[in-house]
């Protein structure tokens, strides 16, 4: 009986530990292939043991024939001005949806949330031939605009779980005392929804800095984000593996410390963050 | 009724009137905004997409103009073989990703329900992948899966199975986008299961144990109805999820060798901005966003109808 239940713990720790080797493993890779030489990079069999060094990331950021430095600015340029702009706007008809009543209110909301669900080829076609019409193609506004096309739907649904889930009880009493509606909102409703905006914001960040396809689309060279640099890169180089992987840990490092800050929230917002392009 | 009271009750009446409207207002300024930008951002460029689906428009020859042509694209699509075929490869991509996202979620959920120290660790370490940037997990599978100095292929040879050139065979070239795929979206699969499995309700589990069901019978006969929401919920947000893959695929592959690997997605790309077949790919993108509707409407029916109602 003893020996089954020591068995049951061994394969038990056995199976933890080959899920973690399995799920980081490709992550420990991207560090280390950063820190390698050229030619540690390039071995085979695979170099484990060696000394670390900062080349890649010096040729990548900051030697200045590199434009790395230049599409890491236009990626946080694009990803906090649709991440702004959806909030703002969307943050407000959450609130309206989510305290008051409209007619055909159902249809709203599902209409809003289908514009999250048409597949990013389908919806980046229509928005390249208009966008080229207006001259929006390769700008820093026709970026953000195009990203706040899944922010947006984002924003309306998330926040509108938001301020469902606070007690209105706070701003019905702010409006008895002669608050308007727009005091209400903005110093009960929006202060009682802190966390919950927090996450949204970080979420619609994290949505446009990762997001490829429209940018591939819709950017030309002075405005080109992170990802679409790094496999423009990737075509043209020969196998730098060095720097692909420096590039791609300034990429991600920012995105998996705000993950960790909104680990709470991670299941609700992904969720609906799959259901797009 | 006295006059008195009358009165009384007419001025509450307008100062509820006057009230009412300042909130009617309010409403509409707030909502407004998102329903223009949406309108204007979504609504129109769909309109304009229907439209040029029925010209023929090479962005490459302007000399041929813009040209009606009626439902002929979508004639040509019914009988493009390499349209259907990229339907199909996006469907096998799907069955194959999918089916190991839920099993391998549902089997690290199952390990990780119950209340020990490794749980949040192993939470924390396993929600990693699915916000690594896709193009990002889609280079380092590249690297790892390379036919020569590869490290993936280091440890097969090292095990004795010798080196396979994944992305360069036809046949496993998919594969080894789905085990990418797999990588990143299997944790989310998990969370999702866990949170499902923490709201089954103990005392059910509890009269099944107490009728000493095996572990095997308790799984089959109670926790899998009970979670069925959930994984009906999981198996519809990933498979339209999956059924528009292009960034891994666009990366690895660039859907090769040939079109082994050409998903819906990335056919339409090629259309779209390689051979700038503007009407062409318009067709095929409705054609895609009427498949994808078709499973949208039964998944916002199941999951979000209960929700807005409330």
């Amino acid at each position: 009986m003893k020996a089954k239940k020591t068995l049951k713990y061994v394969a038990l720790g056995a199976a933890l530990i080959l899920t973690l080797i399995v799920w980081l493993f490709p992550l420990y890779w991207i560090v280390t292939t950063s820190i390698k030489t050229r030619l540690d990079a390039f071995a085979y069999p695979p170099v484990w043991v060696f000394s670390p060094t900062i080349e890649s990331y010096h040729e990548t950021f900051v030697v200045s024939q590199s434009p790395m430095t230049r599409f890491l600015m236009n990626s946080i340029i694009i990803s906090l001005g649709t991440t702004v702009l959806s909030m703002i706007v969307g943050t407000a008809a959450a609130y309206s949806l989510a305290r008051y009543q409209f007619r055909a209110k159902k249809h709203l909301i599902f209409w809003i949330l289908s514009t999250r669900m048409a597949p990013a080829i389908a919806v980046v076609l229509p928005i390249f031939l208009l966008m080229k019409r207006v001259a929006l193609i390769n700008t820093f506004p026709g970026m953000i605009l195009a990203y706040t096309t899944f922010n947006l739907p984002f924003v309306v649904w998330m926040m509108r779980g938001f301020f469902g889930e606070i007690s209105k009880e706070l701003e019905e009493a702010a409006l008895i005392d002669g608050a308007t509606p727009w005091k209400s909102f903005w110093l009960v409703g929006i202060p009682l929804a802190a966390p919950g905006l927090v996450a949204t914001a970080v979420f619609c960040f994290i949505f446009s800095w990762n997001e490829f396809l429209f940018a591939l689309v819709l950017t030309g060279i002075q405005t080109k984000t992170l990802p679409v640099a790094i496999t423009a890169f990737w075509s043209t180089s020969d196998l730098k593996w060095g720097q692909f992987m420096a590039t791609a840990v300034v990429m991600i490092a920012p995105v998996l410390a705000f993950a960790i800050a909104v680990q709470r929230y991670l299941v609700r917002g992904i969720t609906l963050g799959a259901v797009k392009g | 009724m006295s006059g008195a009271a009358g009165g009384q009750e007419n001025s509450t009446a307008t100062s509820a009137r006057v009230y009412s409207k300042q909130r009617n207002f309010f409403k509409w300024a707030m909502l407004l905004p998102t329903i223009i930008i949406l309108l204007i951002l979504t609504i129109y460029p769909l309109l304009y997409m229907v439209w040029t689906s029925l010209h023929s428009w090479n962005l490459t020859k302007p000399q041929y103009g813009y040209k009606f042509v009626g439902l002929h694209n979508f004639a040509t699509a019914l009988s493009d073989s390499r349209f259907l075929g990229s339907v199909l490869t996006s469907l096998t991509f799907v069955v194959l990703a999918v089916a190991f996202e839920l099993a391998l979620g549902f089997a690290l959920a199952l390990l990780l329900n119950r209340a020990r120290w490794y749980v949040a660790p192993m939470r924390l370490a396993l929600l990693l992948p699915m916000m690594v940037t896709p193009i990002v997990v889609g280079l380092v599978f590249l690297m790892m899966f390379n036919g020569t100095h590869g490290v993936f292929n280091f440890f097969l040879d090292s095990l004795g199975f010798g080196k396979i050139p994944f992305l360069a065979d036809p046949k496993t070239a998919l594969l080894a986008v789905v085990i990418a795929d797999v990588w990143q979206w299997t944790p989310f699969v998990m969370l999702i299961f866990m949170a499902g499995l923490a709201t089954l309700p103990d005392a059910v589990l509890e009269a099944g144990r107490t009728d000493c069901v095996s572990w095997f019978q308790e799984l089959w006969y109670i926790t899998l109805p009970l979670l069925k929401p959930v994984i009906l919920v999981t198996l519809l947000i990933r498979t339209i999820d999956a059924f528009r893959l292009f960034d891994l695929v666009y990366v690895m592959t660039k859907g090769g060798p040939g079109t082994a690997t050409e998903t819906l997605s990335m056919y339409i790309y090629v259309q779209g901005f390689d051979k700038f077949e503007m009407g062409y790919a318009s067709a095929l993108a409705i054609l895609m966003l009427v498949m994808v509707n078709i499973v949208a409407q039964f998944f916002i029916r199941t999951i979000y109808v209960e929700e807005s109602a409330a």
